[in-house]
Formats: structure tokens, sequence, C-alpha cells
């Protein structure tokens, strides 16, 4: 299979899982040209150890992890979701969310960076534990560990929020 | 109140990126920018901080100061091993402190340490990029001082001598880590770090 077909396999979950880290439909646009265009240039190193679709996504990892390294060194090296006067909201794709989405979009922010890593992998992309792991190069115990710590996390946000078990609608 | 169910959270969670997919005009462009053209997108350059020479040898005179505490210190040496009686704990540091917030987990296989740092350290408002390199730089140059950082650490010992528990991990990337029980099932490091757990440890 072509580096083209897999672009249009997975331009998509890729550009998606960019931009719900990046919050800027830009910057993602960039970043995701950015990791098609390290496909292309490494497809002949793709031995099939994985599945394309977690290869892809392990060099959209690394792209983004570049991107904040540059861009907001602080925040990086300390894992912490704080706001600088430079950071992006990506209002266009917020004023289409209904207001229980805007919920879930909103705690998610809140979150720190590896939380949110591990939950839009695990339950936003729908890669098992073992790909999970794969592309974050970690083990799956510490997968399995993240994200129930993550979800306790998130859960705890949400209900910040006001979602309780009585307001969500359930899907 | 009920709490919420993972389950309704994550069919909520698995819906939510279906609205984060990008349009066709943009499929178009990344198409064109990625197959039709050599022409990368120009990206601003963003001025990168520069590898801490200076907090590498405060690093080392750190280390080595610590490391002069520590060996004219208590040494467990013939400690006995009791390794095994911690697998499955879960040290939870309690102590607030701007550094750290550790969570140790002995899975028998691999000491798994993570690192809460959220809410930890300066507040960077208003800080110009500069003042944030030197905040990075100090900050940085705290944290590893400590002996423990977040990651894997696979083959740890624990040995227990009366009242204290060193962790030793092998290898390049390991460190030795010595605790004291100071009640039931409350531990202070070395460092001064409080950690709890919910289970009676030997």
């Amino acid at each position: 299979m072509s580096a083209e077909q897999w672009f249009k396999d997975y331009v998509e979950s890729v550009y998606s899982y960019i931009l719900l880290l990046v919050k800027d439909s830009h910057i993602a646009e960039d970043l995701t040209q950015d990791t098609f265009l390290k496909v292309v240039e490494k497809s002949h190193q793709f031995k099939g150890d994985s599945s394309v679709k977690t290869w892809i996504f392990k060099i959209a990892y690394t792209t983004t992890m570049s991107y904040f390294r540059k861009k907001n060194p602080f925040t990086y090296y300390l894992n912490m979701n704080v706001h600088l006067r430079s950071s992006y909201q990506s209002s266009e794709e917020i004023a289409l969310l209904n207001a229980q989405e805007k919920q879930f979009y909103e705690a998610l922010h809140r979150l720190k960076y590896s939380q949110k890593q591990v939950i839009i992998l695990r339950h936003i992309q729908g890669f098992s534990t073992k790909e999970t792991a794969s592309i974050l190069e970690c083990s799956e115990g510490k997968v399995k560990m993240s994200l129930a710590r993550s979800l306790a996390a998130f859960k705890k946000e949400l209900v910040k929020g006001g979602v309780t078990d009585e307001t969500v609608i359930r899907q | 109140m009920k709490p919420l169910s993972d389950n309704d959270v994550i069919k909520n969670l698995e819906k939510l990126g279906e609205s984060f997919q990008p349009l066709q005009g943009q499929k178009e462009n990344l198409y064109n920018g990625i197959f039709l053209s050599n022409k990368r997108s120009e990206k601003s350059r963003i001025n990168t901080w520069i590898p801490i020479i200076v907090s590498l040898v405060l690093l080392l005179t750190i280390v080595a100061g610590a490391y002069a505490v520590i060996t004219n210190s208590f040494s467990l040496g013939t400690g006995k091993d009791v390794t095994a009686s911690w697998n499955h704990v879960i040290l939870d540091q309690e102590s607030s402190n701007d550094l750290s917030g550790f969570y140790l987990y002995f899975d028998g296989q691999s000491l798994i340490i993570q690192d809460d740092t959220a809410g930890i350290g300066p507040s960077v408002f208003d800080m110009s990029e500069e003042e944030v390199e030197d905040a990075v730089k100090e900050y940085t140059a705290k944290r590893e001082s400590l002996t423990l950082r977040a990651g894997e650490f696979p083959k740890y010992r624990v040995k227990k001598n009366k009242d204290f528990y060193e962790i030793t991990v092998p290898g390049k990337e390991g460190f030795t880590y010595t605790l004291e029980k100071i009640a039931p099932r409350k531990f202070m490091g070395e460092d001064g770090i409080q950690y709890s757990t919910s289970t009676y440890i030997d």
C-alpha cells in the first residue's frame, strides 16, 4: 500500500488527534502535513512490526511533542497545563459542539498533557493498550495505570464542570 | 449522587473525536502540500532555550554533596530483602512541595514512578520569554537534584533494616532511595518527602 493510500485512510484521525492537543486548526494542519511528509520520507522503513496506523501515530506523537518542546519549553518539561499568553483556542470547532460535548472538551483540556494523551489515544482514537504503549514508547502496565488515573481525574473535571450521572446524555 | 460511570464517559469520548475532523478543503490542501509540492509550509522559528550547562554543574555539585551525606549516614548493607512483600504497593506523596508529586507503584517487575507536577512551580503569567527561560533553568536544576524521577525502572530490590527501607534500581538509569517508616502506613523519603500507602507493608 502506498503513502498516498495511507494518507487517505488516516488523515482524518491524525488531524483530529493533533487538533485535540494543540487546539488550533492552522497548527494542526501544519503538524499533520509534517507528519505525513515524514511518513512519505520514511515509508520504506515501515517493517510491519505494528499496524500502519500505530506507526503513523507514533510519528504524529513525536511531531506534536517537538512542537510543544519548542513552543512552550516550560510546560513541556513540567507537563503542566499552564496557559501562557500565546496559547490558542480553536473557537470554530468549539462553536459546533453541543453543550455536553463542550463540557467534555473543556474537562479534557483541564487535564495534564500526559493524561490527555492516554485518553485521546485509548478512548477517542480507539487504540488498544498495546498500541497506545507502542505510540507512547512505554509499557502496557504504565498505560493501564495512567489510564485509570487519567479517567479518574477526567471524571473529577467533568463533575466540576457540571456533568453528573443524572445530567449526562447517554450515547 | 451516583458517580459517573466509566462506560458513559468512554462512550461520550468516542463520539467527541468525530467533531474534530478536517474539512474537505483542508484535506485537499494537505494532499497538495504533501504529494504535489516540494515546498514545506514555513514555520515561524521560536527561540529554543539552550541546554543548561549551569544546571549540569549545579547538578554535579548537588549529587556529590548528596552522595557524601548518604554514604556518611545510615546504610542498609546486609538488610533483609523484602522485595516480594512490596509487590503491588503504591506510595503516594502526601507532603506538598513545589518540586514533585510522586506516585510510586511497585508492580513486581518494575517500579513505576509518576510525577504529578500539575499546579506546582512558579506562575508564568506575564513573564517574558527570557524570564520563562530563566525560571525553567532554575526549576529544572532543583528538580534534577531529586533522586526520584518519573519513569519505569525494572529489577528493583527493597531491603529492610528496622524501620528503614532501601529501594535499589540497578543499571545506568539506576538509583538508591531510602525511606523511613514513620507510621504504620507512612514513610519519609531521604529527601524529606512524605508518602502514604493504603496497605500495611513488611
